[in-house]
């Protein structure tokens, strides 16, 4: 049985039969993917190296799950943890959710597993949301799973013409209680 | 060369390196704090030297700084991590021992900022530092920047985890 489960969802290892929904539904959403990545959208062919979804071999520095819903089996979604620094014991969240696992709360439920991932499996001190400040479904999902608000980096990206904020979250170890 | 009123920026000379090698590297409470990363022994010329002269780069500049009037060499200092989408970068600096107290570091960050809003046209810049930096967020703080937030205990530094502090500026701030 897999230790990556929450309520709502389980995290498991990327398959090729994710890479084609997750860059339909997440690449090819240009809004969403400028928002989420924070990099300029680019066209990238489905099934190529260049897709930010394909099945890659596993890193010291990330690791990238797809989330399954539990109630159904289907595929909802990518988390990840990146930025992994072991001398700092730290990491960086990550979520996007297809467009029709939106608002039910699964959200919440990813980042708790992630956290269990970060603190319990890989033994890591910190770990931070980065996300942009009009992002209430990420940032709704880190105030309920109780991260620290810890900071606004103003004007810091450049989203579809806007120039948007960015918030910092983060939650420690010692606040972490499953 | 980028001129302040004190420093100017100039790009690294094969000299410079054993310096800011003896002086930053291997001085391993100096290296960890500046850099959060395992102080590692690095043998002089090595390619790893982090103070080695390298080729011009789209994501980072790394300048040697040198004292105006004497022409002395008195630190390193960097853009690094620049984003030519978002127009961001972040500023980094490490004075000499013996040159640190002076103001210098103020000047510097002046100068950074000129280069990445004047020269490369950014939008906004940052600056993260221990906490407990006080020289680097006294001249943050000299220089107009707008503290932004905290990292709680981001860093292990020394038997420690430290907090740092995030600062930023953005092009309309510039010159404050």
């Amino acid at each position: 049985m897999t230790p990556l489960r929450g309520e709502l969802v389980r995290l498991r290892a990327r398959i090729e039969t994710d890479v084609p929904v997750l860059h339909d539904e997440l690449h090819d959403d240009v809004a969403g993917e400028s928002r989420g990545s924070m990099r300029p959208w680019r066209p990238i062919a489905p099934g190529g190296d260049a897709s930010p979804f394909r099945v890659r071999e596993p890193s010291q520095e990330w690791a990238a799950f797809s989330v399954v819903e539990l109630a159904t089996g289907t595929l909802a979604g990518i988390a990840s943890l990146w930025g992994i620094d072991a001398h700092n014991r730290l990491a960086h969240l990550g979520v996007a959710l297809r467009p029709d696992f939106r608002g039910k709360g699964l959200g919440t439920d990813v980042v708790r597993v992630l956290c269990h991932y970060g603190f319990v499996v890989l033994g890591l001190h910190r770990l931070q949301i980065d996300t942009l400040a009009d992002n209430r479904a990420m940032i709704t999902a880190a105030e309920r799973v109780g991260f620290t608000r810890e900071g606004t980096l103003r004007q810091m990206a450049w989203v579809m013409g806007e120039r948007l904020d960015c918030v910092l979250y983060g939650m420690l170890a010692g606040e972490w209680r499953t | 060369m980028l001129r302040g009123e004190l420093v100017g920026l100039r790009a690294k000379h094969e000299s410079d390196t054993p310096i800011l090698d003896a002086e930053l590297h291997d001085d391993v409470v100096n290296d960890v704090r500046s850099g959060w990363r395992p102080w590692r022994p690095v043998s002089p010329g090595a390619e790893a030297s982090r103070f080695r002269v390298s080729e011009p780069a789209d994501d980072r500049a790394h300048f040697a700084v040198v004292e105006l009037t004497s022409g002395t060499l008195v630190g390193e200092a960097q853009l690094a991590g620049i984003d030519p989408h978002n127009r961001t970068a972040l500023v980094g600096l490490a004075l000499r021992p013996a040159w640190r107290g002076k103001g210098l570091g103020t000047d510097i960050v002046r100068v950074l900022c000129h280069y990445a809003f004047v020269v490369l046209g950014l939008h906004s810049v940052r600056l993260g530092t221990l906490a407990d930096n006080h020289g680097m967020i006294k001249a943050a703080e000299r220089a107009g920047f707008t503290r932004e937030g905290v990292g709680r205990e981001v860093a292990w530094i020394m038997g420690e985890h430290v907090d740092s502090v995030y600062y930023g500026m953005l092009a309309s701030e510039w010159p404050a």
